[in-house]
């Protein structure tokens, strides 16, 4: 027995000793990142200081960006980041500090429109530049109320929270990693109060607008990325405007789902044509170059409707020209479809659109009534009416609209129009309580915006 | 018939005036834009002492730090046309001698620093009369996209939209070292 257990003893020992020579064996085997990396290519002393410390420092970043195209053109950390010593977000990294050289991790579509000006020209004249990151900074849009929104409401200012910095976090958190808000600066020229990085439309001290990483995203800035439908997806979701969903559950999402990976998603640039996809993805229809058409980075160009605000309308002034809009997305579909199919769906919009509106003149109506006659609340967030009101057209409106647009039925139908429905006759049965009482209920009937 | 031959002659001894005065004038003139074009007569005011300075650090400036050495005029005069050139020469001498003696004190740093780098007080068309050809063997592969498409005329924007730098550098940043009031 004493025997076995000295022979099994030893058995361990030699098995744990193997296991350790495994074990480094493996650690050895396990590949490491490039933290040397030596890049001269076509590149400054400066820019390749950048590299070869950030490779050791930051080797996620130089991993990423080495893999882009910005590498292979000799675009580097130095190009985009450095900015001249008077800038507002001028500062100085631990690598570069005491040299003439400034940089600013911040990088806003101005430091892009250097190499690609007329990609940059067409997105700031697009929804996504000043309009996007308007309803964060801006206290004249909707009288201030979208500020108060954030800080008083969702920043429970309300219940008496006076913590300045809480009270942005809802506002840091969500609506400015998607709109884009206004960096704030310390006296390091670094920002602070969490503003930044932000959204599409993010707003910097030096006066540009616009974030191209929100789609390209650093440091690789792929065009395979920001033509997949993911990269819209981040923002482009939800119980509001739940595009994704609507996507996915089309015809064109259930191509994409299948066949997607076998698709060529890395053609240049006005070349990226059907062949390369056998179905569209947002950025095909909205954005590419595909047939007669040149790429735009101007989102609004190819949209008739604005299926976004209180009642639709045809695109004009700021947010576009409908009619031509609607011509050019026509030219789209003209590569995959027939002018049957083409004038079915135009008309199944514009019918949608019609019968959204008239829900929501109705409810406009009667909210006018009710002003008229006193039986208003003042806190509209308090207000059975004026909440039911606000999800007509900010959620199921917008659900029904944009699934009619995108071929998703579920959304045009379950999650759209049979829940307008029922929210119309909750605030007419509100409305009409309100008239025959003459007097505003104790208590708000909308508690949840979980159903809605 | 005397008094009309008289009056032939005097004609043409006006003209012969008036054809010299003309030559006189014009030799006078062009003598005048010629030695007003120089970049000692511009910094011969001390207002200008600051734009010297940055001009010749600069890379048009007189330490070789680029190709090409532009004067004041090669960039802040227009190049389209003559006339366009004589006029603006003329109306930009006068309003700058007008200041000059009348000691008006320009805020640089307050008038630079709120502009964006898109405003400026150049033209392109100076740039072109020496930078013919902007994709030029040799040019980085990241200049090459947007100058094509500034080629192509895709874009709204011109030369010193980003080379706003090219002329006097980081001119905030020195009115801020020669202690410009903010």
């Amino acid at each position: 027995m004493k025997r076995f257990l000295g022979k099994l003893g030893k058995a361990g020992l030699a098995g744990i000793i193997c296991g350790l020579f495994a074990g480094v064996a493996a650690a050895a085997n396990t590949p490491q990142l490039h933290k040397e990396l030596v890049i001269k290519r076509g590149m400054s002393p400066e820019a390749t200081k950048c590299i070869e410390c950030h490779a050791k420092k930051t080797p996620g970043i130089v991993e990423s960006w080495k893999l882009g195209k910005m590498a292979h053109a000799a675009v580097s950390c130095y190009d985009c980041h450095v900015v001249e010593k008077s800038s507002p977000m001028a500062s100085q990294c631990s690598g570069i500090r005491g040299s003439d050289v400034y940089i600013s991790p911040m990088v806003s579509s101005k430091t892009c429109s250097r190499c690609h000006p007329t990609e940059v020209e067409q997105f700031l004249k697009s929804g996504h530049a000043v309009l996007s990151s308007k309803p964060v900074v801006d206290p004249s849009k909707l009288k201030g109320k979208l500020i108060k929104l954030q800080y008083h409401l969702e920043g429970a200012g309300f219940i008496g929270n006076k913590d300045e910095a809480s009270q942005s976090a809802s506002r840091a958190a969500g609506c400015q990693m998607c709109h884009g808000g206004q960096v704030e600066l310390g006296p390091d020229n670094k920002p602070i109060k969490n503003t930044w990085p932000g959204g599409v439309g993010h707003r910097y001290p030096d006066g540009s607008v616009g974030n191209c990483t929100v789609c390209h995203t650093r440091h690789q800035f792929s065009v395979t990325e920001a033509r997949k439908p993911e990269a819209c997806a981040s923002c482009h979701l939800g119980p509001d405007h739940p595009d994704i969903e609507i996507y996915l559950e089309s015809k064109h999402g259930q191509v994409f789902l299948t066949h997607g990976e076998d698709w060529e998603w890395d053609s240049a640039p006005d070349a990226w044509q059907p062949g390369d996809y056998t179905a569209p993805t947002c950025a095909t229809c909205h954005m590419s170059g595909i047939g007669e058409l040149s790429t735009t980075h101007n989102i609004n160009e190819r949209l008739k409707w604005d299926l976004v605000h209180k009642k639709s309308v045809v695109r004009s002034g700021e947010r576009g020209d409908g009619e031509k809009g609607g011509k050019l997305m026509r030219k789209v579909c003209a590569n995959c479809h027939g002018p049957t199919q083409i004038a079915k769906e135009e008309k199944n919009l514009e019918d949608t659109v019609n019968l959204y509106n008239f829900y929501w003149d109705g409810a406009v109506k009667m909210k006018n009534d009710l002003a008229a006659k006193g039986l208003l609340g003042k806190d509209a967030w308090s207000d059975g009416f004026q909440e039911l009101m606000y999800y007509l057209w900010h959620h199921a409106g917008r659900r029904a609209r944009q699934g009619t647009a995108m071929n998703g039925p579920d959304y045009a139908h379950w999650h759209g129009f049979f829940q307008i429905f029922q929210i119309y006759k909750d605030m007419q049965a509100i409305y009409d309580w309100r008239i025959k009482n003459n007097k505003i209920e104790d208590m708000s009937h909308v508690m949840s915006t979980g159903p809605l | 018939m005397t008094k009309v031959k008289g009056n032939k002659g005097a004609i043409a001894v006006c003209l012969i005036i008036g054809f010299v005065l003309a030559i006189i004038f014009s030799l006078i003139s062009a003598a005048q834009v010629k030695s007003t074009s120089t970049v000692e007569f511009c910094n011969s005011c001390h207002e200008m002492n600051p734009f010297y300075e940055t001009w010749a650090m600069g890379p048009h400036g007189l330490d070789n730090k680029g190709a090409i050495k532009a004067r004041c005029v090669d960039c802040h005069l227009p190049h389209d046309s003559l006339i366009n050139y004589l006029v603006t020469k003329t109306k930009a001498g006068l309003h700058d001698m007008q200041a000059h003696w009348m000691g008006k004190k320009t805020e640089w740093l307050k008038l630079w620093k709120n502009r964006g780098p898109y405003v400026h007080e150049a033209y392109e068309s100076g740039c072109k009369e020496c930078h013919k050809n902007i994709i030029a063997p040799g040019i980085p592969t990241k200049a090459i996209s947007a100058h094509k498409a500034y080629l192509a005329g895709q874009t709204e924007r011109d030369c010193i939209d980003c080379h706003y730098l090219a002329g006097h550098g980081d001119l905030v940043q020195v009115f801020r070292d020669l202690g410009y009031s903010e």
